[in-house]
């Protein structure tokens, strides 16, 4: 399964998906008007996931921004990641300036709609 | 920090509200907010995309309206930020619209919160709804202050939507 990588815009994370390692991470800012076309492709290859060898998924979400649009989208992308947890050991991280208490607050947010591990990390 | 004893604007756009509208003024914004502490400052950014995002939303382009002063406004008042769009929408949407804001404002913090999860857990990835007021509730728990918003009559199938919101 080959990996998936894109490049940050001012609208759009970065995306880079290692499926050899199991480390996915989504970082920068999120803002796009209609998110599910940026997202979808991404929830698709999460959902068709099946590599040998692989134990662990770990999720590095670290944004600046993100909006309501997005917010769906990532619930998607959560709950997708989620489903794989029967095969692998999957953990989500979310990341959040130790100024920003409305980036935790929207961690808890998602950690609250999940049953798998889901780790608030601050960054000081 | 940056600070004023007066009303100041910090930025104002008048026109189109199109997909490449935020893309234009948000580097401007963000360059203007430089000296402010980095809550605030991602707060008022925050609210900003969620009020641009509504009005095109919102925005009845279809219609083929001309000549109306639609804008998006951001200003200090003392040292709170004013965030305020102003734009066009069907009369079928001004009492949606009103029940959203008037519902949101009446919530507690706690119920603001218990509200926003219930509804992003029900949400659908492709669901063509705009939301269910997602993006106001957002708004609502970023400042931390209640919406303001009015209407006032364009004509017999249109009337002006302006939104108020204030980061303290």
């Amino acid at each position: 399964m080959n990996n998936f990588f894109l490049e940050p815009t001012l609208k759009t994370p970065k995306v880079d998906f290692d499926f050899t390692t199991g480390f996915f991470e989504l970082s920068g800012r999120s803002i796009p008007e209609n998110s599910l076309l940026f997202y979808e492709p991404i929830i698709e290859r999460i959902k068709d996931l099946d590599v040998e060898d692989l134990n662990e998924i770990n999720l590095k979400v670290n944004l600046e921004y993100f909006n309501t649009s997005s917010s769906k989208s990532l619930v998607a992308i959560f709950r997708a990641i989620e489903a794989l947890s029967d095969r692998y050991n999957v953990t989500i991280h979310w990341y959040y300036d130790i100024e920003d208490e409305d980036m935790m607050e929207s961690g808890e947010d998602f950690k609250n709609l999940l049953k798998v591990p889901f780790h608030l990390k601050k960054i000081t | 920090m940056v600070t004023t004893d007066t009303t100041e604007e910090i930025m104002c756009f008048t026109g189109e509200i199109t997909e490449d509208t935020l893309s234009d003024l948000l580097p401007e914004l963000e360059e203007k907010l430089q000296g402010q502490p980095l809550s605030k400052r991602k707060k008022v950014v925050n609210v900003f995309v969620e009020l641009i995002q509504n009005q095109f939303h919102y925005f009845c382009a279809e219609d083929d309206l001309e000549g109306f002063p639609y804008y998006v406004r951001c200003f200090y008042d003392q040292t709170d930020i004013v965030l305020e769009t102003k734009n066009i929408v069907r009369i079928g949407h001004k009492e949606y619209l009103e029940s959203i804001i008037d519902c949101v404002n009446t919530l507690s913090k706690e119920g603001l919160i218990q509200k926003y999860r219930d509804q992003l857990a029900s949400q659908k990835i492709d669901s063509k709804e705009k939301g269910a007021g997602l993006g106001l509730m957002d708004i609502v728990r970023k400042s931390g202050e209640k919406l303001l918003c009015s209407f006032e009559k364009y004509d017999s199938g249109h009337e002006y939507f302006i939104v108020r919101a204030t980061v303290k």
